[in-house]
């Protein structure tokens, strides 16, 4: 109970987000109520950047220790951030079917997405390949730290470089970071424990993912003796 | 907002999202006995 408290914390801020997603005045956009959609598909970005993150930081813990626990909980956050990749996708894709009326804009931000999961998908092909365990940690680990500044480079600095983009907040608009800049004062109050929330979320899933396993390589080390 | 019957989907959305989190809380207990088993 004590320490499971941000599992439950990331329900509630969840349940907050909901509520008052849904109630908070958003100012007047051409996209209408549509905004509201940016604390529940933003959400999915940051749950996926949340749990690779994690898996980063994992991965630089094995190269440290060679210690394979690590690199197997690398491995897990990455299968994990599949599920909020792929969310955020196809909900961005809605998202765009109604706001540029074609659900794949060419826009720097859609393609960096698309790219990251490419990468991360290499990394999990690439595991797959190394039958031995120690030698697939490195490189695991190495392609992981690739992997990583990959990612933000494609979500986070190329889309805000980027001239020709759809997406708030880059180039030639007035913009700034839509997360960290000219978005409404009342709806911040909603989107960063929304965020929050996402992210502790895809940790949780992370969590029970990387037990599960521990639990199967245990019943396999019984089976050896 | 009374008229908009928005708050109707709010209930629906949280009703999901405490299923989930319950949904969740089960596996996680179910995990922990497992844990607790093997030690």
């Amino acid at each position: 109970m004590k320490r499971n408290w941000w599992k439950y914390l990331s329900i509630l801020l969840l349940l907050y987000a909901i509520i008052y997603g849904f109630m908070v005045k958003i100012p007047e956009t051409p996209i209408a109520e549509s905004l509201r959609n940016v604390f529940y598909h933003v959400g999915m970005w940051f749950a996926m950047m949340g749990v690779l993150t994690a898996s980063f930081i994992n991965s630089i813990k094995f190269l440290k220790t060679s210690n394979l626990e690590y690199d197997m909980k690398a491995e897990q956050a990455v299968r994990v951030s599949f599920l909020f990749g792929f969310l955020g996708l196809i909900t961005g894709m809605i998202w765009a079917q109604f706001t540029w009326g074609e659900p794949w804009a060419n826009d720097p931000h859609l393609n960096g997405a698309v790219v990251t999961i490419i990468v991360y998908a290499g990394y999990m092909i690439l595991r797959s390949a190394i039958p031995d365990d120690e030698k697939r940690g490195r490189v695991a680990a190495v392609l992981n730290i690739f992997a990583f500044v990959m990612m933000l480079m494609l979500l986070g600095l190329l889309p805000r470089l980027a001239e020709n983009t759809l997406h708030p907040g880059s180039g030639g608009d007035e913009g700034g970071n839509p997360a960290f800049g000219d978005m409404d004062a009342a709806m911040r109050y909603v989107f960063y424990p929304a965020l929050a929330g996402w992210i502790m979320l895809g940790l949780w899933i992370t969590n029970i993912r990387i037990r599960i396993k521990k639990l199967e390589q245990h019943i396999e080390d019984k089976e050896l003796d | 907002m009374e008229e908009s019957k928005i708050y109707i989907v709010i209930a629906v959305l949280s009703v999901i999202l405490l299923g989930i989190g319950f949904y969740l809380n089960s596996l996680d207990r179910k995990v922990k006995k497992l844990e607790d088993e093997i030690k």
